[in-house]
């Protein structure tokens, strides 16, 4: 090797051997501490992400403790449960659940149809002519609880009415649940504590002395049912069906309005407009909206959809029923949670039906009765006192006293039923059943009033409508120059060049953009809390112009709760969010990848 | 330079297609090229060519109003295409483009089958038939000789095509919507040599059917394949400090005037590679 290029010594600036491998070493040192940063960085984002997996598996998944309400060997006098006849299962039934025997005759052995059941006879019924003279024509609600169970005995075989008093009279409760890691690494002393104080403390709040602990065992809070169940205020109970239908329901409202006046302002601001000073004044704002806080949105949705468009957005130009809370409508909104039940309700608080009594509250809660108010846990007896509470308010018109009971009673069809005072068992008159209505109508604002699916859907159109035109510019402006030429070139209009050409190179970016954005909107809480979404809601949205709540809501609706179920499906409830987010981002990987266009 | 110029004979079997009259093609305030004036005649082919940044391109483009899809540039005298001023305000440049048609330096096929390219034209004009798309695809890629290439596969992507089976693929689809003029924007620098001689025995054949103006940086190309040569060259000047540059026509002639006896020193000197 010789040398290449005869250099004068003095004109040299490069470093000489020792100082150039000295500065090398120093270089390479740097690069080996940022290398080292880069690590740190890319190991505290796994680590967060592990941490959010793991906290929230260990909330979704982990052991609980059951507790029977009335122990079988009670009910028993101290036999097993499977060595009793039909007759003794029967009695125990009637003993126990005397106001569900109609509903449980309904169920498990009527020969009639549903909507039939409340005007059929006895006979019919049973489907037997020769049962009982005395009974076979007779409607089912004016004969005696015992011979209602003795029908039971009679028709249904001994397994069925086994488990009936499982289900209906022996009741098994969640007393206790505990994470995912405590039940795993430290079973021993999740058992002694649920045995100990939490059953103790059971006994005492529900006057169950002799309670005991059945079994303790694994649970995954996220099931089958999980997902096809609606809101419940007993948290093994409850479901997030109407919570994920809302969701899906607020992303086709997004997608359906946004995707296209996104795309056209994108293509208006891209291939129309002139890139002059109102131009860039339009794009800037655009993009400062992007970065908005989402709550402003909510603002602004509540100002607009809830508030100023309340007649379309509660779908009253449209002539939907929501707005003509007629008395006929009213009862046949409410008539369904009263079906086939006897509740009786003290106000000391003793309770004979629980699952009823929860049923009547949350149809209650639906329509929005201001003195019904759920005061964050189910305690029964706070809850019997708020539905006796709405009732006294809405029968204000019928001589109630506090210390009465009540039974609340369907009575041939949907269109009926009567409240009067146990004392009085003779039907209330209908002047006064209408006056009761006629309040009920008063109290519960029927309609959501504009706080419905399709506000909350505009107002997240409203988010995610800057995101939205962003990406389909970045999308359009990315379509190469040449093709745009090329067709303008063979004598195609602008609108041709944009369709043919300019929209079908874009489509992949622009349903990147949008699914992603739509994503983000799926996941968004606040707005939805300043429009109106429902916190406790039984029915699943059935139109653009229903109450609704979603995913989000709920989540932060369980987790503002105190007892510790709630934590655990509201854990379980985020599992399906994220499944939710995950198929959405999957969908837009999968149609960049297949239809994405490589010039 | 305000007269038109002629070629010292006027070719007796060609009419006159498009005129240029004192056109200036400015973008904004800049005025890019300066007073062109030149005729181009029936089914012969018309080169442009001269330094990087003398505007030959921008006189390309300002011929079919694709200069309109620039912001804020303009052409200011007359182009007349068959005794009409192609930049009277009740033209439409759509028209204009399907009447002359173009082919750009890179080649740019649609990201669409080879079919689809070429029909692309007839169908924006309304054409739906399968019958006759099929017929015009056909005689197009013939006439763009690039139909026994293809014709096993008119589904394949037009991108899946060699540069110059893509360049010929274009010329197809400007064909397609049988255009009167056919504008070549450097349709060459972006292949190799076989394929640039492709092209230009394509270009003869086209010739007989269409009147073709070229621009291209190729000499031998110009000689080769053109009729007539307009040499354009880059003009500076000193205007308040700063230097402005500008493009001019300084020569238009039969091709071989041009090369043989140019009229001006600087094309003499730029054909003999002494600049640009």
């Amino acid at each position: 090797m010789g040398v290449l290029i005869e250099v004068d010594k003095s004109k040299r600036y490069m470093p000489e051997e020792g100082a150039f491998y000295r500065r090398l070493r120093a270089r390479h040192r740097r690069g080996r501490w940022s290398l080292l940063f880069n690590y740190f960085s890319v190991s505290l984002a796994a680590l967060a992400l592990l941490a959010l997996f793991f906290n929230v598996a260990n909330q979704a998944f982990g052991a609980i403790g059951l507790v029977n309400t009335i122990e079988p060997q009670k009910l028993t006098n101290g036999r097993p449960l499977d060595a009793l006849n039909n007759n003794e299962l029967a009695l125990i039934l009637a003993e126990h659940v005397s106001g569900r025997l109609r509903v449980l005759i309904r169920d498990t052995i009527s020969q009639v149809a549903v909507d039939d059941f409340t005007s059929a006879s006895v006979a019919e019924i049973v489907g037997d002519a020769k049962v009982d003279p005395a009974l076979a024509g007779e409607l089912l609600k004016n004969i005696s609880p015992e011979q209602q169970a003795g029908l039971l005995a009679k028709y249904a075989d001994r397994g069925t009415l086994r488990n009936l008093v499982l289900d209906e009279v022996v009741e098994q409760q969640v007393i206790a649940s505990f994470p995912l890691v405590d039940a795993i690494f430290n079973f021993d002393s999740v058992k002694a504590e649920i045995e100990g104080p939490i059953l103790q403390d059971f006994r005492r709040r529900e006057r169950l002395d002799d309670a005991e602990v059945t079994i303790i065992r694994f649970h995954s809070w996220l099931h089958n049912e999980f997902l096809t169940t609606p809101m419940s205020s007993i948290p093994a109970l409850a479901g997030v069906r109407s919570a994920l239908i809302g969701s899906i329901g607020l992303m086709a409202v997004a997608v359906v309005v946004a995707l296209p006046i996104g795309v056209g302002a994108a293509i208006y601001l891209e291939e129309y407009a002139h890139h002059g000073f109102i131009n860039r004044l339009i794009e800037t704002n655009v993009r400062n909206l992007a970065g908005v806080p989402s709550i402003i949105y909510g603002m602004l949705g509540l100002a607009i959809f809830v508030r100023a468009l309340a007649p379309f957005t509660s779908g009253m130009i449209f002539h939907y029923n929501f707005d003509v809370p007629t008395v006929g409508s009213v009862i046949e909104r409410i008539a369904p949670a009263f079906e086939g039940a006897t509740i009786t309700i003290r106000s000391d608080a003793a309770v004979v039906d629980v699952a009823t009594v929860e049923r009547v509250v949350d149809t209650f809660m639906f329509y929005g009765s201001p003195s019904l108010t759920m005061h964050g846990n189910s305690d029964l007896r706070e809850m019997s006192r708020s539905l006796a509470e709405a009732l006294r308010i809405a029968v204000d018109s019928v001589p109630v006293r506090a210390d009465e009971d009540y039974d609340i009673e369907l009575r041939g069809d949907y269109y009926r039923f009567d409240v009067a005072p146990i004392s009085n068992v003779a039907a209330i008159s209908d002047d006064t059943f209408n006056a009761l209505m006629a309040n009920l109508v008063r109290i519960n604002s029927f309609s959501p009033n504009g706080r419905t699916l399709l506000s909350a859907g505009l107002t997240l159109v409203l988010l995610i409508l800057p995101i939205i035109i962003i990406n389909a510019q970045e999308a359009i402006r990315a379509v190469p120059q040449p093709i745009r030429e090329a067709s303008y070139g063979l004598g195609a209009t602008r609108w041709q060049t944009i369709w043919h050409q300019v929209l079908p190179a874009a489509l992949p970016g622009i349903m990147t953009g949008t699914i992603l954005s739509v994503s983000r909107a799926v996941g968004e809480t606040a707005p939805l809390i300043v429009v109106g979404a429902a916190t406790f809601l039984v029915t699943d949205p059935t139109s653009p112009f229903s109450q609704f709540t979603a995913l989000p809501i709920q989540i932060y609706q369980w987790t503002a709760r105190p007892q510790g179920q709630f934590a655990n499906i509201a854990a379980a409830a985020i599992i399906v969010l994220l499944a939710l987010m995950l198929t959405l981002n999957a969908a837009a990987i999968i149609l960049r990848n297949r239809y994405s266009i490589r010039f | 330079m305000a007269a038109v110029l002629r070629p010292a004979e006027t070719p007796a079997d060609s009419s006159l297609v498009l005129e240029l009259r004192a056109c200036s093609f400015y973008y904004g305030a800049f005025r890019a090229v300066a007073d062109v004036s030149l005729p181009i005649y029936q089914n012969k082919t018309t080169a442009f060519i001269g330094p990087s940044g003398c505007g030959k391109s921008t006189v390309l483009r300002g011929i079919n109003r694709m200069l309109d899809l620039v912001d804020g540039a303009r052409v200011e005298g007359e182009i007349i295409y068959r005794g009409k001023n192609l930049y009277d305000h009740e033209v439409d440049p759509v028209e204009v483009r399907r009447r002359i048609g173009m082919v750009f330096q890179k080649p740019n096929p649609f990201p669409k089958s080879i079919y689809d390219n070429v029909a692309y034209g007839p169908r924006l004009l309304g054409i739906k038939k399968k019958g006759i798309l099929d017929e015009i695809v056909e005689r197009s890629l013939r006439g763009a000789s690039l139909w026994d290439e293809v014709s096993g596969h008119l589904n394949k992507s037009g991108l899946a095509l060699s540069g110059g089976q893509q360049q010929r693929l274009c010329i197809a689809r400007a064909i397609a919507v049988e255009p009167d003029v056919i504008l070549m924007d450097e349709p060459c620098s972006a292949l190799d040599p076989i394929a640039t001689q492709r092209i230009e025995e394509l270009m003869w054949e086209l010739q007989r059917e269409y009147t073709i103006v070229i621009v291209t940086h190729n000499m031998q190309q110009a000689q080769r394949a053109a009729d007539f040569t307009a040499f354009y060259n880059i003009r500076k000047s000193l205007e308040n400090g700063q230097e402005i540059r500008w493009g001019e026509l300084v020569e238009y002639d039969d091709t071989s005037k041009v090369f043989g006896n140019p009229a001006r020193q600087e094309t003499a000197d730029y054909i003999a590679g002494r600049f640009g």
